[in-house]
């Protein structure tokens, strides 16, 4: 007999006595799967999730025939880049990818530099007026889009960027969000570091640069990625602020598009899949900080 | 070189709270000097105006011979160890040693050379390439002290450097600081509230209160020759048993106790109230071995500590216990506990034995008063009163 195997009934023997089997714990029962119970339940939640995301995928090399034939085919027999083919022939995808890669990457850019700036104002520095320049701020977030988007269009258009990429990027460059988050996030550093950083000869930007920053990674990866979603989905102000069609963005092209070709639905389909892969990858890339970042946050109240 | 002063330096916080009040201290070149009183005292502020971390309200901090009151801290050519050390978490450990250097452009071979000394003479040589989480308690703290010697401060200041290490290892770590400040000689300002800590490592030591220094001596002088009730209560572990008092006739008289005072007491002729102050290991058992020339007392132990080499034994007095403001704040840190057991309005003793006696609770049993550390206060203004004595310079006892 194997070690393994003895070992096996040696437990079970241990586990067998007149104990009852309600009173022991649940886990007990389980013990013959390879997998932790749980996974029987988190498993068809995951398929729920991404069932979507994987139909969208599928979709997109489908032909029209296969998509509308009933029952659905959930496996095509053949796969059809027409969709794909006629994104990229008969559409400015590839501008419009451009245009949202440009918008969110300098929004991106931005937002982690200008926030982390403001947000280490506000957490360290004392200045006249902190508490009530952060409480403005702060009251911005509950002002709703709908509200300023007159004003903000009007302003833009004083300025003449309507119609341009910059109409796009110059209003999210900064967010109260990111501020706030990373204000947060700086106040929970030990200020001790940045004073150790100071008596060995650190200016406020290079503590900045080479202690606070490196160590707000996690916070950093948040907002980075919480600011290319924002910006790529934005769909609202792009379809005000842009007019013509080689200033359109990604999400705002395929919406458009999506109007006009309702007899293509596997291009639709593709169109989507081009929006949306940018997003996973970005969301892929930053996962593990930006999971650690929403535990840390968990852990530390 | 790395003398400093402190000319009347005083920190006043936002809405008048006084942190700091007017402190004028001189810390000699190459001396251990500790700061030490209970939470809220001031001496972390102190501290941090020395490190120039803190604004100074009023006077006047000197570092060698300049006058770096409004010296930004890189330029004040000191170094400090932080109570939770500090350490760059995304740095490795030869990164943190050699930080401070690199920030003043050492130049390289420099900078590696001192980070050696400093690893071979903490013992950090194994642990140069690993990051702090990767290190326990002490390590971390070997690496908070290297990353302040490297640098070559003219002093340096150290915040509670062992409040976070446990019981056994902070006694280790107090030697080897000890040791290390031997070697290096270097001006070393120290703020604990750990009055053993205090008095183990400081070549002097200064007890503050309220922002206040109580008093700067030598810890045999505070030990000995407190200046006021306050010092008396926070140095000496167990602390000084306080009970009000009356001096007539030569003897001090509490709890229908009349202890004669020693012959060259200067209170002999005396007839006041005051606060009596006994040290725990001023009792002796009485016995065989005991000196029969002390007075005796006989008290009815309500608690017995075995502690291997001596005996502590808890027993009350029909007296009434002292517990004015300075006792207090004193007892607030170092003797808490105490207070919760505090059951009746009774003065509490503690007499620190010799481990080889065997006394038992509840049992009557006869101590010794050595009557020439006893200790007087004034009960208004709690300032020492005619100080003991040192015992070399007693005459002979009757």
């Amino acid at each position: 007999m194997s070690a393994v195997a003895s070992r096996r009934r040696g437990r079970e023997q241990l586990d067998s006595p007149a104990r009852p089997v309600a009173a022991g714990p649940v886990k007990k029962g389980w013990r013959w799967l390879p997998f932790d119970p749980w996974h029987l339940a988190l498993a068809p939640a995951t398929l729920l999730l991404a069932a979507p995301l994987l139909w969208m995928l599928l979709a997109s090399f489908m032909s029209a025939q296969q998509l509308y034939k009933f029952p659905p085919t959930i496996i095509p027999g053949s796969l059809h880049l027409d969709g794909y083919r006629f994104l990229f022939e008969d559409t400015e995808i590839s501008t419009w990818f451009l245009n949202s890669l440009i918008v969110s990457s300098v929004c991106v850019v931005a937002n982690v530099l200008f926030c982390s700036m403001a947000g280490y104002a506000f957490a360290r520095m004392r200045f006249r007026g902190s508490g009530i320049t952060l409480g403005i701020m702060l009251a911005t977030m509950v002002i709703p889009f709908q509200l300023t988007l007159i004003p903000t269009f009007i302003i833009f258009e004083h300025l003449g960027m309507i119609d341009t990429l910059w109409s796009l990027i110059v209003p999210s460059l900064v967010t109260p969000f990111g501020v706030f988050l990373l204000r947060q996030f700086f106040l929970s550093l030990p200020p001790e570091l940045e004073e150790a950083a100071y008596m060995d000869g650190c200016s406020r930007w290079k503590i900045l640069w080479t202690i606070v920053l490196p160590l707000a990674r996690p916070a950093l990866a948040t907002v980075a990625v919480v600011t290319f979603l924002l910006t790529w989905n934005d769909v609202s102000w792009p379809a005000i602020a842009i007019s013509s069609e080689a200033h359109n963005t990604l999400p705002l092209g395929v919406a458009s598009f999506r109007s006009r070709s309702e007899q293509n639905p596997s291009a639709i389909m593709a169109a989507n899949v081009i929006a949306t892969l940018p997003v996973l990858l970005a969301f892929l890339a930053a996962q593990k900080t930006f999971v650690r970042s929403i535990a840390s946050g968990a852990v530390k109240g | 070189m790395g003398a400093i002063h402190l000319n009347g330096v005083s920190k006043v916080y936002e809405g008048g709270v006084v942190a700091v009040d007017d402190v004028s201290l001189e810390v000699r070149d190459g001396e251990f000097m500790v700061l030490v009183g209970p939470s809220g005292c001031g001496k972390s502020t102190l501290l941090r105006m020395i490190a120039g971390l803190e604004r100074v309200s009023g006077g006047q901090v000197v570092i060698g011979d300049t006058d770096v009151t409004h010296v930004a801290p890189p330029d004040r050519d000191i170094a400090m160890v932080f109570q939770n050390y500090a350490l760059y978490p995304h740095k490795t450990v030869r990164e943190n040693l050699a930080f401070g250097l690199k920030q003043r452009k050492a130049p390289k071979a420099l900078i590696e050379e001192r980070v050696a000394d400093a690893a071979r003479m903490l013992g950090l040589e194994e642990m140069l390439q690993r990051k702090p989480s990767q290190l326990s308690g002490g390590q971390r703290q070997r690496v908070a002290i290297g990353r302040a010697m490297v640098r070559e401060p003219s002093a340096f200041l150290l915040d509670e450097p062992l409040s976070n290490l446990d019981a056994k290892l902070r006694t280790t770590m107090r030697g080897e600081l000890a040791r290390l400040h031997e070697r290096l000689g270097i001006t070393t300002v120290y703020v604990t509230h750990d009055q053993v800590e205090a008095m183990t490592l400081g070549t002097r030591v200064a007890v503050l209160r309220g922002g206040v220094v109580q008093q700067c001596a030598s810890p045999q002088e505070l030990y000995r020759r407190p200046r006021n009730l306050f010092v008396a209560a926070f140095i000496g572990s167990p602390a000084m048993n306080l009970v009000e008092a009356r001096i007539e006739g030569g003897c001090v008289r509490f709890a229908g106790l009349a202890i004669p005072l020693a012959d060259g007491s200067p209170l002999r002729g005396a007839a006041r109230d005051v606060i009596l102050g006994v040290r725990p290991a001023a009792f002796t058992a009485d016995g065989p071995r005991a000196d029969e020339a002390l007075p005796r007392i006989e008290v009815v132990p309500d608690l017995v500590e075995h502690l291997g080499d001596e005996v502590h034994v808890s027993f009350g007095l029909d007296a009434t216990p002292v517990q004015g403001d300075a006792v207090l704040a004193a007892e607030e840190d170092v003797h808490a506990t105490r207070l919760l057991v505090e059951d009746a309005p009774r003065a509490r003793f503690v007499a620190v034995l010799d481990g080889r006696t065997a006394p038992v609770a509840k049992q009557p049993m006869s101590l010794r008063v050595d009557n020439e550390q006893l200790y007087f206060f004034d009960p208004a203004s709690g300032e020492a009163l005619g100080l003991a004595a040192e015992p070399s310079e007693q005459p002979a006892a009757a």
